[in-house]
Protein backbone atom coordinates (compact mmCIF):
# COMPACT_ATOMS: atom_id res chain seq x y z
CA UNK A 1 0.00 0.00 0.00
CA UNK A 2 1.17 3.44 -0.74
CA UNK A 3 0.55 5.25 2.39
CA UNK A 4 2.04 8.72 0.89
CA UNK A 5 -0.85 8.74 -2.07
CA UNK A 6 -2.20 11.62 -3.24
CA UNK A 7 -5.94 10.71 -1.66
CA UNK A 8 -3.91 10.23 1.43
CA UNK A 9 -2.04 13.43 1.57
CA UNK A 10 -5.49 14.74 0.69
CA UNK A 11 -6.85 13.13 3.59
CA UNK A 12 -4.25 14.17 6.17
CA UNK A 13 -4.77 18.17 5.20
CA UNK A 14 -8.81 18.10 5.43
CA UNK A 15 -8.55 16.09 8.56
CA UNK A 16 -6.15 18.96 9.66
CA UNK A 17 -9.29 21.35 8.85
CA UNK A 18 -11.62 19.53 11.28
CA UNK A 19 -10.63 21.39 14.33
CA UNK A 20 -13.44 20.33 17.26
CA UNK A 21 -13.59 17.73 19.33
CA UNK A 22 -16.39 15.22 19.12
CA UNK A 23 -18.84 15.00 21.89
CA UNK A 24 -18.51 17.60 24.42
CA UNK A 25 -14.84 17.91 24.00
CA UNK A 26 -13.76 17.83 27.41
CA UNK A 27 -12.19 14.77 28.26
CA UNK A 28 -8.74 15.37 27.20
CA UNK A 29 -5.38 13.77 28.02
CA UNK A 30 -2.36 15.80 29.89
CA UNK A 31 -0.11 17.29 27.34
CA UNK A 32 2.78 15.15 29.24
CA UNK A 33 0.61 11.54 28.50
CA UNK A 34 0.70 12.92 24.90
CA UNK A 35 4.05 13.56 24.31
CA UNK A 36 5.07 10.31 25.86
CA UNK A 37 2.55 8.71 23.22
CA UNK A 38 4.40 10.53 20.15
CA UNK A 39 7.38 9.90 21.19
CA UNK A 40 6.79 6.10 22.44
CA UNK A 41 6.72 5.68 25.28
CA UNK A 42 3.68 4.92 27.16
CA UNK A 43 2.23 1.30 27.88
CA UNK A 44 0.73 -0.71 24.75
CA UNK A 45 -2.63 0.20 26.18
CA UNK A 46 -2.62 3.43 27.28
CA UNK A 47 -0.89 4.24 23.99
CA UNK A 48 -3.86 2.50 22.11
CA UNK A 49 -6.26 4.36 24.23
CA UNK A 50 -4.62 7.92 23.15
CA UNK A 51 -4.29 7.02 19.82
CA UNK A 52 -8.35 6.32 19.92
CA UNK A 53 -8.50 9.78 21.60
CA UNK A 54 -7.28 11.67 18.55
CA UNK A 55 -8.78 10.15 16.75
CA UNK A 56 -11.35 12.16 17.10
CA UNK A 57 -9.48 15.40 19.42
CA UNK A 58 -8.43 17.85 17.00
CA UNK A 59 -6.36 19.79 20.24
CA UNK A 60 -4.80 16.62 21.11
CA UNK A 61 -4.15 15.21 17.73
CA UNK A 62 -2.52 18.55 17.45
CA UNK A 63 -0.67 18.51 20.70
CA UNK A 64 0.52 14.79 19.66
CA UNK A 65 1.47 15.96 16.17
CA UNK A 66 3.77 18.81 17.64
CA UNK A 67 5.14 16.42 19.56
CA UNK A 68 6.03 13.93 17.29
CA UNK A 69 7.44 16.25 14.90
CA UNK A 70 9.45 17.34 17.84
CA UNK A 71 11.02 14.19 19.29
CA UNK A 72 14.57 13.67 17.91
CA UNK A 73 14.93 11.35 14.97
CA UNK A 74 14.69 8.04 16.24
CA UNK A 75 13.41 8.64 19.43
CA UNK A 76 10.18 6.97 18.98
CA UNK A 77 10.53 3.54 20.78
CA UNK A 78 10.73 0.45 18.72
CA UNK A 79 8.14 -2.33 20.21
CA UNK A 80 8.46 -5.50 19.15
CA UNK A 81 6.03 -6.51 17.26
CA UNK A 82 3.94 -9.47 17.28
CA UNK A 83 5.84 -13.07 16.10
CA UNK A 84 5.01 -16.58 15.38
CA UNK A 85 2.42 -18.10 17.63
CA UNK A 86 4.84 -21.39 18.18
CA UNK A 87 6.87 -18.37 20.01
CA UNK A 88 4.47 -17.90 22.81
CA UNK A 89 3.73 -21.67 23.18
CA UNK A 90 5.81 -21.61 26.56
CA UNK A 91 4.56 -18.38 27.73
CA UNK A 92 0.62 -19.13 27.34
CA UNK A 93 1.23 -22.42 29.10
CA UNK A 94 3.08 -20.51 31.94
CA UNK A 95 0.32 -17.67 31.50
CA UNK A 96 -2.37 -20.83 32.28
CA UNK A 97 -0.71 -22.10 35.76
CA UNK A 98 -0.56 -18.81 36.79
CA UNK A 99 -3.87 -18.13 35.58
CA UNK A 100 -5.32 -19.42 39.54
CA UNK A 101 -2.81 -18.29 41.05
CA UNK A 102 -4.14 -14.58 39.23
CA UNK A 103 -7.07 -15.11 40.57
CA UNK A 104 -6.74 -15.00 43.75
CA UNK A 105 -5.02 -11.93 43.61
CA UNK A 106 -6.85 -10.21 40.57
CA UNK A 107 -7.95 -6.89 40.59
CA UNK A 108 -8.21 -4.27 37.28
CA UNK A 109 -5.23 -3.01 36.11
CA UNK A 110 -4.68 1.04 36.65
CA UNK A 111 -5.64 2.62 33.57
CA UNK A 112 -4.88 6.33 33.51
CA UNK A 113 -8.15 8.18 32.58
CA UNK A 114 -8.36 11.27 30.41
CA UNK A 115 -8.36 14.22 32.69
CA UNK A 116 -11.00 16.72 32.09
CA UNK A 117 -9.88 19.67 30.39
CA UNK A 118 -8.88 22.22 33.07
CA UNK A 119 -11.03 25.36 31.70
CA UNK A 120 -11.11 27.14 35.43
CA UNK A 121 -7.96 29.08 34.54
CA UNK A 122 -10.45 31.31 31.92
CA UNK A 123 -11.92 33.40 34.88
CA UNK A 124 -8.72 34.82 35.73
CA UNK A 125 -9.08 38.34 34.03
CA UNK A 126 -6.71 41.25 34.69
CA UNK A 127 -8.81 44.18 36.05
CA UNK A 128 -6.75 46.67 35.13
CA UNK A 129 -7.80 48.93 32.37
CA UNK A 130 -6.68 47.93 28.86
CA UNK A 131 -5.35 51.49 28.35
CA UNK A 132 -4.49 52.44 31.27
CA UNK A 133 -0.54 53.01 32.13
CA UNK A 134 0.49 52.47 35.85
CA UNK A 135 2.52 54.53 37.62
CA UNK A 136 5.82 52.45 38.69
CA UNK A 137 5.35 54.11 42.35
CA UNK A 138 1.96 52.52 42.52
CA UNK A 139 2.51 49.65 40.12
CA UNK A 140 -0.10 47.08 41.61
CA UNK A 141 -1.64 44.25 39.97
CA UNK A 142 -5.14 43.06 40.21
CA UNK A 143 -7.25 40.58 38.85
CA UNK A 144 -10.63 38.68 39.63
CA UNK A 145 -10.54 36.37 42.47
CA UNK A 146 -11.16 33.04 42.97
CA UNK A 147 -13.47 31.60 45.36
CA UNK A 148 -12.82 31.77 49.24
CA UNK A 149 -9.26 30.61 50.02
CA UNK A 150 -7.52 30.71 46.99
CA UNK A 151 -4.27 31.70 47.33
CA UNK A 152 -2.18 33.45 44.31
CA UNK A 153 1.53 33.59 42.57
CA UNK A 154 2.54 35.88 40.28
CA UNK A 155 5.21 36.55 37.57
CA UNK A 156 6.87 39.78 36.15
CA UNK A 157 8.57 40.18 33.16
CA UNK A 158 9.61 42.76 30.65
CA UNK A 159 8.50 42.37 26.84
CA UNK A 160 11.69 40.43 26.41
CA UNK A 161 10.47 38.17 29.26
CA UNK A 162 13.79 39.48 31.83
CA UNK A 163 11.77 38.22 35.07
CA UNK A 164 11.13 41.68 37.22
CA UNK A 165 9.00 40.57 39.88
CA UNK A 166 7.36 37.99 41.49
CA UNK A 167 4.99 37.15 44.26
CA UNK A 168 4.09 33.94 46.33
CA UNK A 169 1.10 32.55 47.60
CA UNK A 170 -0.82 35.42 47.81
CA UNK A 171 -4.11 35.29 49.96
CA UNK A 172 -5.24 38.45 47.66
CA UNK A 173 -6.09 39.09 43.75
CA UNK A 174 -3.25 41.76 43.78
CA UNK A 175 0.34 42.43 43.68
CA UNK A 176 2.10 45.37 43.90
CA UNK A 177 5.47 45.54 42.16
CA UNK A 178 8.20 46.79 44.19
CA UNK A 179 9.43 50.35 42.29
CA UNK A 180 13.02 49.23 42.42
CA UNK A 181 12.56 45.96 40.67
CA UNK A 182 10.87 48.41 37.77
CA UNK A 183 14.33 49.96 37.60
CA UNK A 184 15.26 48.02 34.10
CA UNK A 185 11.55 48.72 33.20
CA UNK A 186 11.92 52.24 30.68
CA UNK A 187 9.33 54.62 31.20
CA UNK A 188 5.86 53.54 28.91
CA UNK A 189 7.61 49.72 28.30
CA UNK A 190 5.14 46.91 29.06
CA UNK A 191 5.46 44.65 31.51
CA UNK A 192 4.08 40.72 31.41
CA UNK A 193 2.28 38.97 33.83
CA UNK A 194 0.44 36.06 34.53
CA UNK A 195 -1.32 34.50 37.42
CA UNK A 196 -1.46 31.19 39.05
CA UNK A 197 -4.30 30.47 41.26
CA UNK A 198 -4.54 27.29 43.67
CA UNK A 199 -8.27 26.67 44.40
CA UNK A 200 -9.30 25.43 47.84
CA UNK A 201 -9.98 22.13 46.41
CA UNK A 202 -6.14 21.53 45.55
CA UNK A 203 -6.40 22.59 41.61
CA UNK A 204 -3.77 24.89 40.07
CA UNK A 205 -4.71 26.96 37.26
CA UNK A 206 -3.10 29.64 35.35
CA UNK A 207 -3.92 33.03 33.15
CA UNK A 208 -2.79 34.12 30.25
CA UNK A 209 -0.13 36.66 30.13
CA UNK A 210 -1.38 40.05 30.86
CA UNK A 211 0.37 43.15 29.24
CA UNK A 212 0.48 46.50 31.54
CA UNK A 213 2.11 49.44 30.45
CA UNK A 214 4.26 50.70 33.03
CA UNK A 215 4.91 55.03 33.24
CA UNK B 1 -1.76 43.34 48.60
CA UNK B 2 -1.18 40.34 51.37
CA UNK B 3 0.96 40.37 53.87
CA UNK B 4 1.72 36.77 52.74
CA UNK B 5 4.06 37.07 49.92
CA UNK B 6 6.88 35.57 51.15
CA UNK B 7 9.22 36.83 48.35
CA UNK B 8 7.62 40.05 47.03
CA UNK B 9 10.83 39.89 44.28
CA UNK B 10 12.51 38.04 42.52
CA UNK B 11 14.53 37.03 45.31
CA UNK B 12 14.71 32.68 44.74
CA UNK B 13 15.20 33.22 40.93
CA UNK B 14 17.70 36.09 40.76
CA UNK B 15 19.95 34.10 43.63
CA UNK B 16 19.68 30.84 41.61
CA UNK B 17 20.41 32.20 38.15
CA UNK B 18 22.56 34.81 37.10
CA UNK B 19 21.60 37.74 34.55
CA UNK B 20 23.82 35.68 31.79
CA UNK B 21 22.11 32.50 32.42
CA UNK B 22 18.62 33.83 32.60
CA UNK B 23 19.41 35.65 29.16
CA UNK B 24 20.78 32.30 28.10
CA UNK B 25 18.00 30.62 29.31
CA UNK B 26 15.66 33.23 27.76
CA UNK B 27 17.07 32.26 24.33
CA UNK B 28 16.53 29.15 24.66
CA UNK B 29 13.42 28.87 24.98
CA UNK B 30 12.43 31.48 22.52
CA UNK B 31 14.18 29.32 20.22
CA UNK B 32 12.13 25.92 21.45
CA UNK B 33 8.79 27.59 21.01
CA UNK B 34 9.84 28.76 17.91
CA UNK B 35 10.21 25.17 16.57
CA UNK B 36 7.03 23.45 18.04
CA UNK B 37 4.62 26.67 17.53
CA UNK B 38 2.45 26.22 14.68
CA UNK B 39 2.16 29.20 12.18
CA UNK B 40 -0.98 30.23 12.65
CA UNK B 41 0.26 30.77 16.76
CA UNK B 42 2.76 32.61 15.48
CA UNK B 43 1.31 35.93 17.03
CA UNK B 44 1.25 34.36 20.19
CA UNK B 45 4.94 33.09 20.31
CA UNK B 46 5.98 35.44 23.13
CA UNK B 47 2.93 35.03 25.08
CA UNK B 48 3.59 31.05 24.71
CA UNK B 49 7.33 31.52 25.53
CA UNK B 50 6.94 33.45 28.34
CA UNK B 51 4.68 31.42 29.69
CA UNK B 52 7.10 28.44 29.36
CA UNK B 53 10.50 30.38 30.46
CA UNK B 54 7.83 31.24 34.22
CA UNK B 55 7.24 27.40 34.05
CA UNK B 56 10.57 26.88 33.99
CA UNK B 57 11.40 29.18 36.91
CA UNK B 58 8.97 28.24 38.84
CA UNK B 59 10.72 24.37 38.64
CA UNK B 60 13.60 25.89 39.28
CA UNK B 61 12.88 27.55 42.42
CA UNK B 62 11.21 24.64 43.60
CA UNK B 63 13.76 22.12 42.79
CA UNK B 64 17.07 24.62 43.74
CA UNK B 65 20.75 22.91 42.91
CA UNK B 66 20.64 21.59 39.48
CA UNK B 67 20.26 24.74 37.24
CA UNK B 68 20.60 23.85 33.59
CA UNK B 69 17.70 22.23 31.60
CA UNK B 70 18.54 19.58 29.27
CA UNK B 71 17.21 20.65 25.18
CA UNK B 72 14.78 18.05 25.61
CA UNK B 73 13.23 19.40 28.71
CA UNK B 74 13.18 22.91 27.15
CA UNK B 75 11.25 21.50 24.26
CA UNK B 76 8.80 19.47 26.42
CA UNK B 77 8.00 22.67 28.30
CA UNK B 78 7.54 24.97 24.85
CA UNK B 79 5.27 22.04 23.47
CA UNK B 80 3.18 22.45 26.98
CA UNK B 81 2.98 26.11 26.67
CA UNK B 82 2.12 26.02 22.97
CA UNK B 83 -0.43 23.00 23.86
CA UNK B 84 -2.00 25.30 26.57
CA UNK B 85 -2.18 28.04 24.04
CA UNK B 86 -4.32 25.99 21.48
CA UNK B 87 -6.39 24.19 23.96
CA UNK B 88 -7.18 28.14 25.11
CA UNK B 89 -7.86 29.04 21.74
CA UNK B 90 -10.06 25.89 20.69
CA UNK B 91 -11.85 26.63 24.14
CA UNK B 92 -12.80 30.15 23.21
CA UNK B 93 -13.98 28.86 19.78
CA UNK B 94 -16.16 26.89 21.16
CA UNK B 95 -17.65 29.22 24.04
CA UNK B 96 -17.37 31.98 21.12
CA UNK B 97 -18.61 30.23 18.46
CA UNK B 98 -15.11 31.86 16.36
CA UNK B 99 -15.22 30.23 12.77
CA UNK B 100 -12.22 31.37 11.19
CA UNK B 101 -9.23 30.20 13.48
CA UNK B 102 -8.52 27.05 12.00
CA UNK B 103 -5.34 25.05 12.87
CA UNK B 104 -4.65 24.29 9.48
CA UNK B 105 -5.42 27.79 9.01
CA UNK B 106 -1.83 29.08 8.22
CA UNK B 107 0.16 26.24 7.69
CA UNK B 108 -1.91 25.58 4.76
CA UNK B 109 -2.14 29.31 4.08
CA UNK B 110 -6.08 29.12 3.15
CA UNK B 111 -6.72 32.32 1.44
CA UNK B 112 -10.84 31.19 0.96
CA UNK B 113 -13.29 31.37 3.98
CA UNK B 114 -15.74 28.94 1.99
CA UNK B 115 -12.80 26.26 0.88
CA UNK B 116 -11.75 26.57 4.44
CA UNK B 117 -15.17 25.96 5.68
CA UNK B 118 -16.10 22.80 3.26
CA UNK B 119 -12.46 21.50 4.47
CA UNK B 120 -13.31 21.37 8.11
CA UNK B 121 -16.86 19.82 7.18
CA UNK B 122 -14.93 17.28 5.45
CA UNK B 123 -12.96 17.11 8.19
CA UNK B 124 -15.89 16.35 10.75
CA UNK B 125 -16.78 13.39 7.86
CA UNK B 126 -13.45 12.16 7.95
CA UNK B 127 -13.27 11.82 11.98
CA UNK B 128 -17.06 10.50 12.45
CA UNK B 129 -16.28 7.77 9.16
CA UNK B 130 -13.43 7.33 11.57
CA UNK B 131 -15.41 6.30 14.65
CA UNK B 132 -17.51 4.10 12.23
CA UNK B 133 -14.33 1.92 11.49
CA UNK B 134 -13.26 -1.68 13.47
CA UNK B 135 -10.45 -0.69 16.84
CA UNK B 136 -7.96 -2.04 14.81
CA UNK B 137 -8.22 -0.13 11.69
CA UNK B 138 -8.70 3.11 13.11
CA UNK B 139 -5.65 2.79 15.31
CA UNK B 140 -3.69 2.32 12.08
CA UNK B 141 -5.70 4.90 9.57
CA UNK B 142 -5.32 7.17 12.58
CA UNK B 143 -2.14 7.07 13.07
CA UNK B 144 -1.44 7.17 9.19
CA UNK B 145 -3.56 10.09 8.60
CA UNK B 146 -1.61 11.48 11.60
CA UNK B 147 1.15 12.02 9.44
CA UNK B 148 3.09 8.81 10.32
CA UNK B 149 4.14 6.12 7.81
CA UNK B 150 2.95 2.66 7.97
CA UNK B 151 5.88 1.21 9.15
CA UNK B 152 6.21 4.22 11.82
CA UNK B 153 2.39 2.87 12.75
CA UNK B 154 3.65 -0.84 12.88
CA UNK B 155 6.43 0.44 15.48
CA UNK B 156 3.73 2.55 17.49
CA UNK B 157 1.36 -0.42 18.08
CA UNK B 158 3.70 -3.27 18.34
CA UNK B 159 2.22 -4.77 15.19
CA UNK B 160 3.68 -6.46 12.81
CA UNK B 161 4.10 -4.78 8.79
CA UNK B 162 2.44 -6.85 7.66
CA UNK B 163 -0.96 -6.89 9.66
CA UNK B 164 -0.14 -2.82 9.96
CA UNK B 165 0.02 -2.64 5.98
CA UNK B 166 -3.14 -4.79 6.34
CA UNK B 167 -5.21 -2.99 8.39
CA UNK B 168 -4.73 0.87 7.18
CA UNK B 169 -5.31 -0.91 3.77
CA UNK B 170 -8.76 -1.92 4.55
CA UNK B 171 -9.57 1.01 7.13
CA UNK B 172 -8.15 3.51 4.18
CA UNK B 173 -10.98 1.67 2.06
CA UNK B 174 -13.67 1.40 4.70
CA UNK B 175 -13.00 5.32 5.17
CA UNK B 176 -13.31 6.15 1.37
CA UNK B 177 -16.57 4.15 1.50
CA UNK B 178 -17.87 6.00 4.62
CA UNK B 179 -17.15 9.04 3.00
CA UNK B 180 -18.59 8.76 -0.32
CA UNK B 181 -21.82 7.43 1.49
CA UNK B 182 -21.90 11.05 3.00
CA UNK B 183 -21.46 12.48 -0.26
CA UNK B 184 -17.67 13.41 0.22
CA UNK B 185 -15.07 11.96 -2.87
CA UNK B 186 -11.49 12.37 -1.30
Amino acid sequence: MSDTGHDVEQLRHELRQQTEAKGDGAACYRVETLWESATGRLARAENRAVVLHIAACASCATAWELARELAPAGEVAERAPATSWRRWVPAVAAAVLLAAVALWLWKPAEVREPIYRDTSGDWIVSELKADRSLERNDCTLRWSAGPEGTTYDVRVTTADLTPVAQGLDLSEPSFRVDPSSLASVSPGEVILWRVTARLPDGRKTASITFRTRVE
Amino acid sequence: MAASARNPNLGSVAKVLSDDEVAELRRRVVDAVSRVCPAWLAGQAEDIAHNALLQLLESLSRRGGNRTFSSIYLRKAAHGATVDEIRRRVRRRESALETSAGVEQTRSAQPDPERAGAGREIGKAIVDCLEELIVPRRLAVTLVLRGGTVPEAARRLGWSLKRTEHLAYRGLADLRQCLSGKGWTP
